[in-house]
């Protein structure tokens, strides 16, 4: 019988590690973007090395359980709409959600 | 074959996902975050000992979304054609199959496999995605680390040259083989694309940094990565049959000493040795680019 499909890791489900993603609890920063500047080049989202930009509805968007604050796309950005901002807020260091 | 020519054509299926274990800013990841856009799902692969090899899970959880293998640090070649071979008499055709391992995987450990794949023409792609040292364990040297770059077991800087892998590799005939960079995802695309095009044995070599290694901000990865061709140390090329062809001039030269200074791994060179380093730099841009 020929086989028609591949297998596919026998062991754990495709893609699971992004199910149980959630870097807020290692990001210390993470990118805001301007809207106004941004002129959607998509260069971040290549740049990105998590996976955690995307552009929808014509901005782009930062997935936050993919983030780890790294701060490359704001490095790169060709028009700088993209800032950094500490993660970590108030005295008390809440997560801002 | 129509070639990617802008970045909105780009498949948005991410086939290596978020939520790895990848230090923040890892070039290693972003290399095949880029290359995974266009292989595509028809793709086996098979990483050795490496981060690369960890970092996308274990048996229970997993980034990869198309099967991926963690093979036995010397063998990914090897395994990667026993792959092929198992697809052969399946007669299974439109499937990629890759073997992609870090410097040490490729240059060393990894050698006597991927020498014997070249030679045999196996029908696969080999990637190296080099971060010029041992990263998984702790950045010890290699064979391609770089002259005078400070490493655990080279503390005061390896005494050495990079051993040139790309000649090496020139030097099986292979039909296929590039350099590419993270920090020029478009060409890194379009050489993927050239590559699975063509049947035989294919190498692509993409320097990809490391921050820990190189004594960099985690936020530099891409930058280093781009100064690194537009110093002139990594030129970025494809050789279909042995013709090359030059795919990226840099926009605007800058003297290695500028790329060098930024890294902390090369706080020890001094400025007789980054002038020696420029000469020779200087003639292989020549060399290439002509
Ligand atoms: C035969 C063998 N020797 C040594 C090791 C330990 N080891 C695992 S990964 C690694 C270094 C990998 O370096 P490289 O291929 O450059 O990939 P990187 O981790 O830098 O991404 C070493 C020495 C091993 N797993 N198997
Ligand atoms: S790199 Fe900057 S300008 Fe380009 S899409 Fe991203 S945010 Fe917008
Ligand atoms: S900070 Fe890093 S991980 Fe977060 S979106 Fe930007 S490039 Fe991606
Ligand atoms: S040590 Fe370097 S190559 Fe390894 S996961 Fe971290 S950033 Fe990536
Ligand atoms: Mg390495």
């Amino acid at each position: 019988m020929a086989v028609k499909e591949l297998p596919v890791v026998p062991s754990a489900r495709p893609g699971t590690m992004a199910a149980g993603a959630a870097m807020e609890r290692i990001r210390e920063r993470r990118p805001v973007f301007e809207k106004q500047k941004c002129n959607l080049c998509r260069e971040c989202l290549f740049y990105c090395p998590d996976a955690a930009l995307a552009v929808d509805q014509g901005e782009v968007r930062v997935d936050l359980r993919f983030c780890k604050g790294c701060g490359i796309c704001a490095v790169e950005c060709p028009v700088r709409a993209i800032t950094m901002v500490p993660e970590y807020a108030g005295n008390r260091g809440f997560i801002e959600k | 074959m129509e070639l990617i020519k802008t970045l909105a054509e780009v498949p948005e299926d991410e086939l290596f996902t978020g939520g790895h274990g990848g230090c923040r800013g890892c070039g290693a990841a972003l290399a095949v975050r880029q290359a995974m856009k266009v292989l595509g799902p028809r793709t086996i692969i098979n990483i050795p000992a490496s981060c690369m090899a960890t970092i996308g899970g274990s048996g229970l959880t997993t980034a990869w979304k198309v099967p991926f293998y963690h093979s036995l640090f010397e063998c990914a070649p090897a395994v990667a054609s026993g792959i092929r071979a198992a697809l052969d008499i399946q007669g299974i055709k439109d499937v990629n199959v890759v073997s992609w391992a870090g410097d040490a995987g490729t240059a060393d450990i990894g050698f006597q496999s991927l020498t014997g794949a070249a030679e045999r023409q196996e029908n696969i792609i080999h990637v190296c995605y080099d971060n010029e040292t041992y990263m998984n364990t702790g950045g010890q040297a290699g064979s391609v680390t770089p002259y005078q770059a400070i490493t655990p077991d080279t503390p005061a800087g390896k005494p050495t040259p990079r051993k040139d892998m790309l000649a090496i590799m020139a030097a099986h005939h292979p039909p296929y083989l590039a350099t590419a960079s993270v920090a020029y995802p478009l060409d890194l695309m379009q050489k993927f694309q050239k590559a699975m095009a063509i049947q035989g044995f294919r190498y692509i070599h993409i320097l990809a940094p490391c921050f820990r290694g190189w004594g960099i901000r985690e936020d530099q990865t891409v930058q280093l990565a781009r100064m690194a061709v537009e110093c002139g140390l990594w030129q970025l090329y494809e050789e279909v049959d042995g013709r090359r062809r030059v795919t990226v001039v840099p926009e605007r030269r800058i003297p290695v000493r500028e790329y060098l200074r930024l890294q902390g791994r090369f706080k020890n060179m001094d400025e007789a040795a980054i002038q020696d380093l420029q000469d020779e730099v200087d003639r292989r841009f020549r060399e290439v680019q002509s």
